[in-house]
Parts: structure tokens; C-alpha cells; sequence
């Protein structure tokens, strides 16, 4: 009943509380968008680490560390360290390839089977390097999407034949597959300005380069584990086993994404805070807007005094009316900022998220503005002497 | 009923403004007495009915109502005590504009607390009382004075308080109109209530039971 009639007295005076409303729905509606932006920047960055190769790690000598050879026991070895769930021999060489007579630079690289899940390599056309390539010691490749397309104009060259130069001289590889380009874990390890990517089973590039050892070895941490602490640990552990003191490093994605995610975080909440900066002035907005009203209803006050009303019951009225009005504005201002991010997401087909948190934090923390700025309006009213609100 | 004695009212004391509205007034209205306050504006009855209203405070004196003394009660008693002993029937009617007919009526009962069922059918008889059941859900702006006088009449019968005070209730109503509101005090008082009448009209207060003659804030 106490609600119908502070609805009755907003609907009252129409103009001035649809634009207070509106005020409050503006600022409400920047918080809402706003951290909407934030939630979804936020998702993007984890999900792309994640395919760039968040759970991945790579072990391999240290500047300082000299020559230190890993081998196929060491694979084994570290396979079975606990938070590592596969491990994979990686041989790198520069080399030069030979398509079409058009020679380029590129990057050739052993692997195995295991190249999808640990260097989130990914077949576009064709298929990835397998086990019988590996045992075969096959003249098979996978090469980029970038390097097919600029050489042949299209992505699918599969069945063509690539010359690739190494240890001086050129082999001519199948090409069985093309790799989706991009942030493949490998690229990213290597990080500065990446050339053509060539993968080709580890043990033909053993056969021609003549080493028998591995440069690299790839791991694939347990997801959701893989942590700093978990690096260092595993950096321990990995030194401890090939007896070194800090001959072997581990390059992962972790602490880059937790600084990321720490700078996307602060970047938000600061955006966030100075849109809530809005919601204080729409709250200054909804005093004016209250105490405008009680000087006009100043004689009704006197009425309803005079006919036995308490302080407290004029004062529940104006703040009730109040947060009612921050109330309706604050969710006129959600509903159109969640409309305006789910629209966002659709625009930009990314998958939608609403930033519930900050709807709900928003909704309160306005409404809490309301009865802030609404109790001085209030007091006003409830002590206004009835003999002179009733003279007016 | 109401019993004052040596009640004096000055407005802003110790200062150059200071007005003395009343000065050392004693009176006493007895239950069930129809009594009329006369005297010219400016002579302090107004200032009598806001204290006897329970509106203001006195600066000096007593003043009992229904045995209780009124300086010693909080705001919010006093509140309670205007509610509930005493109804006002103004000059200006003093109706919520954006309220209907009935439920200026049973905004008495409202802060009284009662259930909204018995808040309806007591402004319904009210209104009928009055002769306005038609009206009931009209706006003051859409009745005549004489009609939003009794619609202030309505609103004192449904808040049943045994003392009416009637501040120029006729005042801005034609003659026919002040008859009807002023044969409606009487039958209210007829049933048993106190009826307080302020008036500067001689011919309305004539009526009453007893003149209380006012000027220069004494009563002579």
C-alpha cells in the first residue's frame, strides 16, 4: 500500500522523475556496459591464451646451460612428472624451402603425433603428423595456411611436394597437411617475428641432421593446474633429473596470463569506478529532484500532520519514493545496458556474457545512492513545522 | 474536555520581533459542549486553535486535554493525540489534491493503522453521512467548495474523534453552502462530539452553546 502510493506520487510529478529516472538509468547503464566490456575482454584473453597454448610448457637448455642433450628416456621421464600430462621430443631447425622455384624462409620442426594437443596444432586440410610417419621416418610435412596460400593462392596443397634445405642440402617432403596459422603454442614460444612454420615427423629430422638427441621437449600440463608455482616446481624437477643446477628452463603462458588478466582487471575497474561516479551525480540528481518535491507537497505535509501523521511516516514516504524512483532507474539502466552487450556480442559473434556482478553491484549501490541522498529531502519533510506547512 | 489556564504564546521571544498572540488566556470546554471562538484577525484565535490543535506548543501555562498535559508529550505523541482526539475542519478544506474524495477520507485511519477493508467501508459511510457516496471517487479540483467542505467533514466523522475543531469553515463557502456545513457541525455535535467553532462571523457563532469573545489575544 506504502508502495502504491509512492508509485502514485513519482507518476505525479511525470516529467521530473522520467528525466531523474533517466539520469539514473544513464549512469547505470554505463556501469552495466562497461563492466560488460570488461567481463567479455576477459573471457577473450583466457580463451585465446588457452588456444595459443595456455597448458603448455617448454623445457629446453638455458643460455648459460651449455649442452645439455635430452633424450628419449628424458621424454619419458618428464612425461611422468605429476602435473604433466604428456611430453613430446621437439627438433627445430632453420631451413629454407623450395616451392614452385620460389625459395623462403622457414622454420622446420620435429615433432610426433602429440603436436595437436601440446603445440595446439590444428589440420585445416589433410592430417597432422602421425605415428606412422614418425616410425616410418617418413618424408612427410605439414606446413602453414599462410605459406599455402601465398604460394599456391589457395590453403588446400595437399599431395604437392615442398623442398626443404636442410643441413645443406634440399629434401623434397610431402606436404600431407596444412596447419591452421596463427597463435599455435610453438609460434608463441618462439615469440618475435615468426617465419613459415614446416612440421615434419621428429625422427626424419634426426635421420638427416644426424643428432640423435632432442633440442627441445614440449610438455602439456594438467589444465587448470599449470600455475607459476607449478613452473618452478617442475623446473626443479626436471633439472633435478638431468643433474644440473639450473641447465634447463621452462618457458610457459601462465604468469604472461595473470598479468594480463591483472591489467584487463584494473583497466575495468577503473572504467568502472568512474562510471560509478555517475551514479553519485544521478544521486545528487534524485535530491534535487526530492527536495523540489517537498517544497511543493510542503502543505500536503501539513495535512497529513495535522491529521495525525508522524515524522517517521512522512519521512518513509519521501524515502520510499526515493529509492523507488533509483529503483526503476537503475533497472531501466540494466535492462539497456545488458541489451546493449548482449547486442555487442552478437555483433561481434563472440559468445554473450553479462556481467552479473556488476549488474547486481550496480543495482544496489544506486539504490543504496537513493536512500542516501533521499534521507536528507526526507528529514526535511518529516520536520517541517505543520503550522507553517500548512500556512503555505 | 480542554482546560487551559494562564497560557500565554509569544512568538520570537527576546527579540524585536517578539509578538505576544496570547496573553494569559484561560478557558474550558466541556465534553459535548458546542463552543464558539470570536474575535477579529489578528486577535490570537488562530494562534488558540493551533495550541488547542495540539499544532504548537504554548510558551507558558497549561493545557490539559482529556486530563493529559500536552507540553510534556514528544512529537511523535503528539502526533498520535492529533490523530486520534482531534479532527480540523479548515477554511482552505485542506484536501490532498491528487487523492480522491475517499481517500482523503481514510488517510486518517491510514496513519492509524488500520487494515485497508475497515479504512474503505469507514470512508464509504462517511461519505454517505455527507451526502457525497456519488463523489467518492472524485478529485478535490472536481467537487465545489461546499462539496470539499464536506468531504473535510467526511474525513473528520471517519477518524471519529471526539473534538472537531472548525477554523472559518464557512469562510470561503456562499451562504447556502456555510448553512449545510454549519447544520452538519451541530448534528455532530448532536451525537455527542466536542465542536470548537473559530470564527469571525457573529451570526455563526451565535449558534453555538457559548461565546469565547477574543481580542488582542485575551479573552474578554
Amino acid at each position: 500500500m506504502r508502495l502504491f502510493r509512492a508509485l502514485k506520487n513519482i507518476r505525479r510529478g511525470k516529467g521530473r522523475s522520467a528525466l531523474t529516472l533517466c539520469g539514473v538509468a544513464v549512469g547505470v547503464f554505463a556501469v552495466v556496459v562497461i563492466s560488460g566490456i570488461g567481463v567479455v575482454g576477459t573471457d577473450r584473453v583466457t580463451s585465446a591464451m588457452v588456444t595459443m597454448g595456455i597448458n603448455s610448457a617448454l623445457v629446453e637448455a638455458s643460455e648459460t646451460g651449455g649442452s645439455i642433450s635430452l633424450t628419449d628416456e628424458d621424454v619419458t621421464a618428464f612425461s611422468r612428472l605429476e602435473g604433466v600430462n604428456k611430453a613430446m621430443p621437439l627438433m627445430a631447425s632453420p631451413s629454407e624451402t623450395k616451392l614452385l622455384d620460389v625459395s623462403r624462409d622457414c622454420y622446420a620442426w620435429g615433432v610426433d603425433r602429440q603436436a595437436k594437443d601440446i603445440i595446439s596444432l590444428e589440420a585445416i586440410h589433410g592430417r597432422l603428423i602421425g605415428d606412422g610417419d614418425v616410425e616410418a621416418h617418413a618424408m612427410t610435412c605439414v606446413i602453414d595456411e599462410v605459406f599455402a596460400t601465398q604460394s599456391y593462392g589457395r590453403s588446400n596443397i595437399t599431395g604437392k611436394k615442398i623442398r626443404l634445405l636442410l643441413e645443406g642440402g634440399y629434401y623434397e617432403f610431402e606436404i600431407v597437411g596444412v596447419a591452421k596459422s596463427g597463435m599455435t603454442g610453438l609460434q608463441n614460444m618462439m615469440s618475435g617475428i615468426m617465419p613459415d612454420f614446416v612440421y615434419i615427423p621428429y625422427t626424419t629430422m634426426q635421420d638427416i641432421t644426424g643428432r640423435t638427441s632432442y633440442d627441445k621437449i614440449a610438455l602439456l600440463l594438467d589444465g587448470g593446474s599449470a600455475d607459476e608455482n607449478l613452473t618452478s616446481d617442475l623446473t626443479r624437477e626436471v633439472n633435478q633429473l638431468k643433474s644440473t643446477k639450473s641447465g634447463l628452463t621452462i618457458t610457459n603462458f601462465q604468469s604472461q596470463k595473470g598479468q594480463l588478466n591483472n591489467i584487463l582487471s584494473t583497466v575495468t575497474t577503473v572504467l568502472s569506478l568512474i562510471a560509478g561516479i555517475s551514479l553519485v551525480v544521478s544521486g545528487i540528481t534524485v535530491m534535487t529532484t526530492m527536495l523540489v518535491s517537498v517544497g511543493e507537497r510542503t502543505r500536503e505535509i501539513g495535512i497529513k500532520k495535522s491529521i495525525g501523521a508522524k515524522n517517521k511516516d512522512i519521512m518513509w514516504e519521501f524515502l520510499l519514493e526515493s529509492v523507488l524512483l533509483t529503483a526503476m532507474g537503475s533497472i531501466t539502466g540494466i535492462a539497456l545496458g545488458t541489451l546493449v552487450c548482449a547486442a555487442g556480442c552478437i555483433a561481434f559473434s563472440l559468445p554473450i556474457a553479462v556481467p552479473i556482478k556488476s549488474i547486481l553491484l550496480s543495482f544496489c549501490f544506486s539504490s543504496a545512492m537513493g536512500a542516501l541522498f533521499g534521507v536528507y529531502p526526507a528529514m526535511k519533510a518529516a520536520r517541517l513545522n505543520p503550522i507553517e506547512a500548512l500556512r503555505t | 474536555m480542554i482546560k487551559i489556564r494562564n497560557l500565554t504564546k509569544i512568538y520570537s521571544p527576546c527579540t524585536e520581533h517578539e509578538v505576544t498572540a496570547l496573553d494569559n488566556v484561560s478557558l474550558e470546554v466541556k465534553k459535548g459542549e458546542f463552543a464558539a471562538v470570536v474575535g477579529a484577525s489578528g486577535s490570537g484565535k488562530t494562534t488558540l486553535m493551533n495550541i488547542i490543535g495540539c499544532l504548537d506548543t504554548q510558551t507558558e501555562g497549561e493545557y490539559f486535554l482529556d486530563g493529559t498535559d500536552i507540553s510534556s508529550l514528544s512529537s511523535a505523541k503528539l502526533s498520535r493525540v492529533r490523530g486520534e482526539k482531534i479532527s480540523f475542519i479548515f477554511q482552505g478544506f485542506n484536501l490532498i489534491p491528487t487523492l480522491t474524495a475517499e481517500e482523503n477520507v481514510e488517510l486518517p485511519l491510514i496513519y492509524r493503522g488500520v487494515p485497508a477493508e475497515k479504512r474503505r467501508e469507514a470512508a464509504r459511510l462517511s461519505l454517505e453521512a455527507v451526502g457525497l457516496s456519488m463523489r467518492a471517487d472524485h478529485l478535490p479540483s472536481e467537487l465545489s467548495g461546499g462539496q470539499q467542505q464536506r468531504v473535510a467533514i467526511a474525513r473528520a466523522l471517519a477518524a471519529n474523534a471526539p473534538i472537531i475543531l472548525a477554523d472559518e469553515p464557512c469562510g470561503s463557502l456562499d451562504s447556502r453552502s456555510g448553512g449545510m456545513i454549519m447544520e452538519m457541525l451541530h448534528s455532530l455535535n448532536r451525537e455527542g462530539r466536542t465542536v470548537v467553532l473559530i470564527t469571525h462571523d457573529n451570526g455563526a457563532a451565535l449558534t453555538a452553546h457559548r461565546q469565547i469573545r477574543i481580542s488582542d489575544g485575551r479573552i474578554i
